[in-house]
């Protein structure tokens, strides 16, 4: 996946967090704004909201599938093959309103409200790690 | 099915298009061949950039920038003869004409089937078919709505010409609900 946002200063190497160990799937390192007590995704330079310094912050990662969509026609040729696939809007538990993907159940399966828990799965650059969501009551 | 619930026709078709305006003063505008129109006033609202940062997701900043543009103007909703609304999916539509404030929020779509926005209704909107049936050519779709704005104030629109059409509203949209623009012509 091609992430435009890898290059925002927050994923220099000397600010990433040590060998992105969000990718191992415990840390659940995301970008937070200290000053609105809410994580952010996609990740940003400023604050979106207040334009304070962003840092990396560990999540609970659990929270709720606030809207979603179903994608049956990928917009890029990246996505080709994975359709079709929920894009949704995750209200965190602890701050926070990320856009990210509800996985591991099917896409019809997926309802406003539905409680999930994040983890991280590779993308094309070996170093970051993506957000992903999955139902709850199937990982517990 | 394209992303549900937007079908096909749901989605404006990506085409190739080109559209220009020519801005001048008052004074050279009036020795064109073209009748000239006279910008009122304009008025611009952000909310967010990314929409995961939205304050909500069914009200954003259209109608914000529109009540700039009529203080600008002096000017008020009612003056509006032709509405050009930036509607790159369906959805798109009827959340900004509801944010415009010509129509209570939630009954956009029933105001729409009702004919209240055809021509000859309460107030017409996208006399030329908008970004969902003229095309969307990238940015030079919104330049396409303020055409039409201008087609309507020198009477050319043909069979689609709104009667007496005196002031034009265009609205125009960036991002994901996220910068809304609204630019108020009128008659010289």
């Amino acid at each position: 996946v091609f992430c435009y946002w890898s290059r925002h200063e927050i994923f220099r190497p000397e600010k990433r967090p040590q060998s992105h160990a969000a990718l191992e799937g415990r840390a659940r390192l995301l970008p937070f704004c200290a000053a609105h007590v809410h994580f952010c995704w996609p990740p940003a330079q400023r604050c979106p909201k207040c334009h304070s310094d962003i840092a990396w912050k560990q999540s609970e990662g659990r929270g709720a599938v606030e809207t979603f969509s179903i994608v049956r026609r990928p917009a890029q040729a990246e996505w080709k093959g994975k359709e079709p696939y929920v894009v949704a809007f995750i209200r965190l538990d602890d701050g926070g309103r990320i856009l990210s993907n509800v996985v591991g159940c099917a896409a019809e399966d997926v309802r406003c409200g539905d409680r999930v828990k994040c983890r991280f799965v590779e993308t094309t650059d070996p170093e970051l790690g993506l957000p992903v969501f999955e139902p709850e009551k199937s990982t517990a | 099915m394209i992303a549900d619930p937007l079908r096909l026709l749901d989605c404006s078709p990506v085409s190739d298009g080109g559209a220009a305006v020519v801005v001048t003063s008052a004074d050279r505008a009036g020795k064109g061949r073209k009748k000239p129109v006279r910008v009122m006033g304009a008025g611009f609202a952000t909310t967010h950039l990314h929409l995961s940062a939205a304050p909500t997701l069914t009200a954003h900043g259209a109608g914000l920038a529109l009540d700039r543009a009529l203080s600008f103007a002096k000017r008020a909703r009612n003056d509006i003869d032709v509405a050009l609304v930036y509607d790159c999916f369906s959805i798109a539509m009827l959340v900004n004409t509801e944010d415009l404030g010509f129509a209570p929020k939630g009954n956009a779509g029933a105001a729409f089937r009702d004919g209240e926005f055809r021509i000859g209704g309460r107030l017409p909107i996208n006399t030329h078919g908008g970004l969902l049936s003229h095309g969307y050519p990238g940015r030079a779709a919104g330049i396409g709505n303020l055409i039409e704005g201008v087609v309507q104030l020198r009477g050319e629109a043909g069979n689609r010409q709104v009667a007496n059409a005196r002031m034009t509203m265009t609205h125009g949209m960036g991002g994901l609900f996220a910068t809304h623009g609204v630019l108020l012509l009128e008659q010289t």
